[in-house]
Order: structure tokens, then sequence, then C-alpha cells
């Protein structure tokens, strides 16, 4: 499994001096009206891009002291929507989702910190359809202040390692790339 | 006067045929299809089928009197009344306007029978021949289009954007 943010270019997000200044440390929670993961996968042969989004969020995350971060975004799979009643369906049935038996898919990141460019770079987990996979991610910090800090990352997943293998003569592509962009406010 | 037809299982030889002979036509001008694609061609055909009935795009191939088939003519549905167009034609009647009024008429059913509002088709730079049959049929340039989007190519998006239609059929299945 791999990440990649958007690869390098930002502006300084001011994220790394409001660390530095222990500004950040304390409890966060997600911003859901200001947040979405989104999902694309090739279809049709590579011929067209599915693309989706979950419409219902939920999140926390913490800053301690030295700087560690963790958190997690938890995802209310039958949320999806690809703009299409029937896909949709599809998606949220056993040969993919399988809402009804596993209707959270949980981002959780258990180990995170700023690196030296300012992303937050750091590994977690994903579950979804009741498996679980280990990823990595470095994502962009695009937005900082004292109250609130917007990140944007991209993760590449096979979903087959979340048992999702529908693909009638490999018509829909294995890989499946996410798209999160999660804003956290302060939790009062 | 050939007939543009919905895609179904019936076709499976007549397309196949249709791609056999023009194989190297098509991977000069477009793509090669790789052996893969005939090799199990009957269960793609299938795949598409279900994918079709399953409402995610419509299929369809414009007929000869003889029952040949002379070309392929795609969409494929994308949300919010928007699709994208693929298609092909036989080499012995390229150049002829086949392309451009099997075109329209696959504009005239998008709308029509499907309910779209806007087409969108990505050709080639050098495919010069699709670009004319997109600007005839009312096609404009969107901007480029990219490797991903033309097997490895360069080239433009084109867009059309299709007035309410007088329904045909019910927009069911869109």
């Amino acid at each position: 499994m791999t990440t990649g943010a958007n690869g390098g270019q930002q502006q300084d997000s001011g994220v790394t001096a409001l660390a530095r200044d222990g500004a950040l440390a304390g409890q966060w929670r997600l911003d859901p009206q200001q947040s979405t993961v989104e999902f694309r996968v090739p279809h049709f042969w590579h011929l067209i891009t599915v693309r989706g989004w979950f419409g219902r969020l939920e999140g926390e995350g913490l800053v301690a002291a030295d700087g560690a971060v963790t958190g997690r975004i938890v995802i209310d799979a039958a949320s999806l929507n690809t703009k299409n009643k029937q896909r949709d369906k599809h998606l949220r049935s056993a040969d993919f989702f399988h809402v009804e038996r596993h209707p959270q898919a949980v981002l959780t990141i258990s180990q995170a910190a700023l690196n030296p460019a300012g992303q937050l770079a750091g590994e977690g987990t994903l579950e979804a359809a009741g498996s679980h996979e280990p990823i990595r991610f470095t994502a962009d910090v695009t937005a900082a202040s004292r109250d609130s800090v917007t990140l944007r990352a991209e993760i590449t997943v096979d979903r087959s390692r979340f048992g999702m293998t529908w693909s009638p003569m490999r018509i829909a592509a294995m890989q499946a790339t996410g798209s999160v962009t999660a804003r956290f406010t302060r939790a009062s | 006067m050939p007939e543009l037809q919905r895609l179904q299982a019936g076709h499976a030889a007549a397309v196949l045929a249709f791609e056999l002979a023009n194989r190297a036509y098509f991977a000069a001008s477009i793509s090669d299809r790789g052996d893969e694609f005939y090799d199990q061609f009957a269960q793609r055909h299938g795949a598409l089928l279900a994918e079709q009935k399953a409402g995610l795009g419509a299929f369809y191939v414009l007929v000869a009197a003889d029952g040949s088939v002379l070309g392929r003519f795609n969409l494929f549905f994308a949300g919010d009344g928007a699709a994208k167009v693929g298609y092909r034609v036989a080499q012995h009647v390229a150049g002829r306007g086949v392309a451009t009024a099997a075109v329209r008429e696959l504009c005239r059913l998008a709308a029509a029978r499907h309910g779209l509002r806007t087409l969108r088709a990505a050709t080639a730079h050098e495919n010069v021949a699709s670009q004319k049959v997109l600007a005839k049929a009312g096609f404009v340039p969107a901007g480029p289009a990219g490797p991903a989007d033309l097997g490895g190519k360069r080239g433009t998006w084109y867009r059309r954007d299709l007035p309410p239609a007088e329904d045909d059929q019910p927009a069911a299945s869109r």
C-alpha cells in the first residue's frame, strides 16, 4: 500500500511554528462540513474513472505535548455516492463494502508527526468491509491556526485486500485511490 | 440504411468479426486491444451487457442491412446527466460520413432515451478524422486530454451540451 500527498510544493501553512510553540497540543474534532473523503477507481477497462464520496464522516485527533499525533476518521459506509443509484447499491452490497455487516469504514492514525517539510507523516490502518490493512501516509497541511488545521492526503489501496474482488473480465481496476481532506477544530 | 441498435447478446459474433477485421486499422488509429481482448471476447461481451443492464452505460452497434457491424458507439454514464462517448468505425466505411451520422444519432438517443445533458469525448491529436467527426456532430474542444484518457496518447477533450429532448421513451436507464 502506498500513499502520497500532492507532491512537495505546498506553501508553508505556519504549522511548523505553531507546533514548535506547543500551540497544537490537545484534543481536536473533525469538522464534517468542511471535510471530504473521495475515491476513484478506473472502470470499463480503464475507459472511464468512477468517482464517488462518502457523505457522512466523524472523527477526532489528539496532539500530545511532544507533538505526536493520533486520531481517526469514521466513515459511514452506506453514505457512499457515485451519482448512480444502481452502482451505489452494488457498492453497498457484499461484493464491496457489505454495509449491513460492516456499517463503518475507519481510517486510524496510530502514529504521526510533522516532518521537516511541514507535512504530517505517519502510519495507521484502514478498516473496510471487515478487513484491516496497514497504511502509510504523508498529508499536506493546507491551513493551520491555533483553532483549526486542515490536512490533505491521497491513499492508494488494492481493493482486493478488503475482499472487494468483483471485476468480471477485469472490467474494473483493483487499484482504488482515496483523497481525504480533513479539517479539525479544537474540541471544547 | 445502417441502423444504430442497442448492443445485445446476439450481436456477439458480428461484433467480434468487426473487431477482428479491423484490428490492424484500430491498432494504428486508436489503440490495440491486445490478444486477450479477442481470446476472451465472449466473456467480455457478457460483462459489458451486465453493466448496461445495471444502468452504467448504453452501448450501440451500427448494423448494416446484411447484419454486419460497421461501428460501435458507446455511452459510459458518469453521473449528473453526463456521459463519456467512445466509438470506432470499420475501415471500409471510413471517410463517408458514417461515423458523423451515427454520432449525431447517438447524441439524439443520449438525450431522448437516456436523459443525458452533457457528452464528452477524448481524441488523440493525430486522430484528425475523429476530430472532424466530433466537430460536425456539434462537439467543441474543452481542454487537454492526457495519456490516461487516450491509451498513452495526448489529445483533446470535446464536449457537447444536449438540449432537453422530446422523450421517445422514459429516461429510466440513466
